[in-house]
């Protein structure tokens, strides 16, 4: 339920990166956009069958998945310029001098595999060099199919509807796991617990290098399904365009009120310039908005909280002022980024992710283009509560089959596709091969050629990847600037209620959050008022919403 | 029609006239009905080989495409997962339908799509018909084919398009509103104005496909024979009694035709046009049942449920079309088909 009310919300983000996306090796900075977005709802909306009796306990869910998920041997390869301080992601101000070889030998014994993956930048040729030499390197051939990121969520419901069309190898952003997902990963994929738990793991060193969290929230149904693109700490920020900002002498808000009263000062149609997109992700952040809180020993759902109801009521009034563009105000998000980037638009909210993009598109034409994210603020210019991220946003499956020798090829290509930053393996996944597809500068940091702006986009890292870190050297200043901004958050960031628990709510709930999409965009947009909200709520208790809160309940100490 | 008549009637006159020597008791009486019937079939079969051949490729591709999936309808009646298939899902008898009934979200949704169809049948519909008229007057050639190419070539937008055109124009920071607020006056933001969404999207729908829809009209038009415009201009016919006595008559089956047609599809309104206009003017201007089946649907993965709500939009549909032809035969028209 809470999934799918924000799923539209993250899959327009997706769009938005899309759209605009000329990152196309940029998989990092789109994952981050991803991410940001999953940090909203920590719990998909996957449901299983009615009468499924996992789904249905909460009993040693912790316990149960602790003996699923492999042990954590953390890799030395480079040390970070920048360490991570309470979970934000270590940042490399330059390049390593030299890259170490993680994976000895060829990992694959030959075999051939179907791989589906999204794309949310132009598809290039399957059959291209960039596949070729890491195919070569890999010792087997993986023949990637891929989809539209925008479309991907509809197309994933009719593939796995159809076992015999389901591929080897396929990527499902948790975002578009289908509603009933519990009832097709057993009969679909792989358990890999056999293969990874505890111990298993050291065969893959790279894998072992991942963290339990992001492990732990790929379990499905009591095992260990999923290969995780782990994610993590606050993926969302509101961002204003430092640059024009400083040529007006201005700083950004520091409290509700202020942001408000900026956006109306900086709106001015006659320069077709307006204050500020629709915000509504970043309003949530902003009023400490969680799937669910605890108040006085019992749960309220996000749409019962008191915070909730004050980030609609900012929101409505933010789009009252007439600060919103009339785009945005239109229900136009996939062009946000373009309005913010040609500076229609001052101040806008959106994945983190996305910042090193804009300034991949915009530093060319733009030199001066300089976009930041604001420092978060409490409504009344407080302190802000800000919710963990989920601790992965992608996962990939392996098919069911009869054959293990299989899996523990996919498993040692994996290994190969984990590799973390500073190896040699990341850096032919990342950038492809030297010479072809990318150059080093002056400062030893990969710059893309023609080729490689092609042919090189995010397959193979799709597939499970290494912890996230801050390594976009490439742009001057900004690990530095990311890291330290991700450091001055840092002390504001919580767990969420249920953090990093794969729930998997029953179908029966899965329409039940549904009117509350439609109804904070009507409120939001003063269509509709906070009463509607309140008929809102009472429709949803009478339709399952206190039944879902007791399924909750049961989750509280797993 | 005329013509299958006929061969009807003269092949029970052979058949009748075969069958009138012998007849002398029960028994062989019952033989020889059992010959005759398949005779007959064999006789037909074998008359119009060549035209049950033509149909087949049609029937397959009914029976592929329409009639198979159509048995997948039976998931209205359970509470299908895809992922454990039709077999697997248990039945829930009529629990689907009873909830879709008492469901709100419906109801609203029926409402929009009947004032949306109901609107777009009185102005929509006539356009294409007086486009027609208006280029059939037209002498020049050379002339109206410009103005054809001009009013076809939007048909082939997509609606992402037309919608993003639309809003630049007519959205607050569009072109309307920029040159309002330059010389003075209020900015207008007609993209997201509940109240007038009906408006909005019938222009958008007029400006998309008015012009295509002229095709047909324009090919009935050229099948009519000068020489009654000769006749009635002899007879002192002005220009209005010509268009009245000719024209429109010429056109009146197709019409009528059209008609029925577009009553049978009046339960689909623009999809895409409508979820993609769905956050501008909110759900409750918005929601149609082919936006309520897809939500609930593909994006809840209440499959049983939006299948009997599209099974219900399928009966509407079928009891329009049936009426719709009803009277099609009252105004003494063959309609979409007739009994023989």
């Amino acid at each position: 339920m809470l999934g799918s009310n924000a799923s539209s919300e993250r899959g327009a983000s997706l769009k938005e990166l899309g759209r605009t996306g000329v990152g196309r090796r940029s998989f990092l900075g789109l994952v981050g956009g991803a991410v940001a977005f999953a940090a909203l709802p920590a719990l998909t909306s996957c449901s299983s069958g009615g009468g499924a009796p996992q789904a249905t306990s909460s009993a040693g869910m912790a316990d149960a998945t602790s003996k699923l998920v492999p042990s954590y041997i953390p890799l030395e390869t480079v040390k970070p310029d920048i360490p991570s301080v309470n979970g934000t992601a270590p940042g490399f101000t330059s390049m390593p001098s030299s890259s170490v070889k993680s994976v000895q030998g060829v990992p694959g014994k030959g075999g051939s595999y179907t791989v589906m993956t999204p794309a949310w930048w132009a598809i290039p040729p399957a059959d291209n060099s960039y596949h070729r030499a890491v195919n070569e390197r890999l010792g087997a051939t993986l023949n990637f199919q891929v989809s539209d990121g925008n479309t991907y969520g509809d197309k994933i419901q009719t593939v796995l509807a159809s076992p015999k069309d389901v591929p080897d190898w396929i990527v499902i952003p948790s975002w578009n796991l289908p509603p009933r997902f519990g009832q097709a990963v057993k009969g679909l994929f792989t358990d890999l617990s056999e293969y990874l738990a505890g111990d298993k793991i050291k065969k893959y060193p790279n894998l072992a290098n991942i963290p339990t969290a992001a492990w732990k929230y790929s379990c499905f149904e009591g095992g260990l399904y999923g290969l995780p693109y782990p994610s993590g700490g606050v993926g969302n920020a509101f961002f204003y365009r430092k640059d024009l900002f400083d040529e007006m002498g201005l700083e950004q808000p520091k409290s509700a009120d202020e942001y408000i009263a900026l956006a109306k000062e900086l709106t001015d149609p006659a320069k077709n310039r307006w204050g500020s997109e629709e915000v509504w992700t970043g309003a949530q952040l902003m009023h400490g908005v969680d799937n669910w809180k605890l108040v006085d020993g019992k749960l309220q759902s996000r749409f019962e909280t008191d915070e909730y109801r004050a980030a609609l009521e900012w929101g409505a009034k933010l789009f009252a002022s007439g600060a919103v563009h009339p785009d945005a105000v239109a229900g136009n998000i996939q062009k946000s980024g373009q309005r913010f980037e040609s500076g229609a638009v001052l101040m806008t909210a959106g994945g983190v992710g996305g910042w090193h993009e804009a300034l991949g598109r915009n530093l060319p034409i733009n030199p001066k283009f300089q976009m930041q994210p604001m420092d978060f603020f409490a409504p009344d210019g407080g302190k802000p509560t800000l919710y963990r991220g989920s601790p992965a946003a992608i996962f990939s499956f392996i098919k069911k089959t009869d054959d293990p020798s299989k899996v523990e090829e996919m498993l040692a290509l994996a290994n190969f596709a984990a590799a973390p930053f500073g190896t040699e393996e990341n850096m032919l996944i990342v950038n492809g091969v030297e010479g072809i597809h990318y150059t080093l500068d002056a400062q030893n940091a990969p710059q893309a050629t023609a080729k490689g702006k092609d042919e090189v986009t995010s397959t193979y890292a799709f597939l499970v990847n290494s912890a996230p870190v801050n390594n976009e050297v490439q742009y001057p200043g900004y690990v530095k600037n990311k890291t330290d901004w991700e450091i001055r958050q840092a002390p504001y960031v919580v767990d969420p209620l249920f953090y990093g628990l794969q729930i998997q709510e029953p179908s029966k709930f899965g329409s039940l959050g549904k009117p509350f999409d439609d109804l904070s965009k009507d409120i939001l947009r003063g269509r509709k008022s906070m009463a509607d909200l309140d008929a809102a709520i009472a429709t949803w208790k009478k339709n399952g919403g206190d039944e879902l809160r007791e399924f909750y309940a049961g989750f509280l100490n797993a | 029609m005329t013509t299958s008549e006929s061969t009807l009637t003269d092949s029970g006159v052979q058949a009748q006239a075969g069958r009138r020597p012998g007849r002398p008791d029960g028994a062989h009486q019952e033989d020889l009905s059992i010959t005759r019937k398949r005779a007959g079939l064999r006789t037909r079969l074998r008359r119009d080989k060549s035209l049950v051949l033509m149909t087949l490729p049609a029937i397959a591709l009914l029976l592929v495409f329409a009639y198979i999936p159509m048995l997948g309808n039976v998931v209205a009646f359970q509470d299908y997962s895809p992922f454990i298939g039709i077999p697997d899902s248990p039945f829930v008898g009529l629990d689907n339908f009873t909830r879709v009934l008492g469901d709100q979200g419906f109801w609203l949704a029926v409402t929009n799509t009947l004032v949306i169809t109901a609107f777009q049948l009185v102005f929509f519909f006539p356009v294409p018909i007086v486009l027609a008229l208006l280029l059939n007057s037209l002498l020049s050639p050379a002339l109206r084919s410009t103005i054809q190419a001009i009013v076809y070539l939007p048909h082939f937008f997509s609606w992402v398009l037309v919608v993003s055109v639309f809003q630049q124009v007519l959205g607050g920071a569009g072109l309307l509103s920029q040159s309002l607020r330059a010389h003075g006056w209020q900015a207008m933001d007609i993209m997201t104005n509940p109240d007038t969404f009906l408006f909005l999207i019938t222009s958008q729908a007029i400006w998309k496909d008015a012009g295509w829809g002229i095709i047909v009209f324009l090919a009935a038009l050229s099948a009519v024979d000068q020489e009654q415009y000769e006749a009635a201009a002899v007879d002192g016919a002005n220009r209005w009694r010509r268009m009245w006595h000719v024209t429109l008559p010429a056109l009146r089956s197709v019409v009528i035709l059209l008609l029925i047609l577009r009553l049978g599809d009046a339960l689909s309104v623009g999809f895409e046009q409508l979820i993609l206009q769905r956050d501008a003017v909110g759900a409750q201007a918005s929601e149609v049942l082919d936006t309520f089946v897809y939500y609930t649907g593909v994006r809840n993965g209440d499959w049983g449920y939006a299948a009997a709500a599209g099974l219900i939009k399928g009966l509407v549909s079928l009891a329009l079309i049936l009426g719709a032809n009803k009277l099609a035969h009252l105004f003494g028209e063959s309609g979409v088909y007739s009994k023989s």
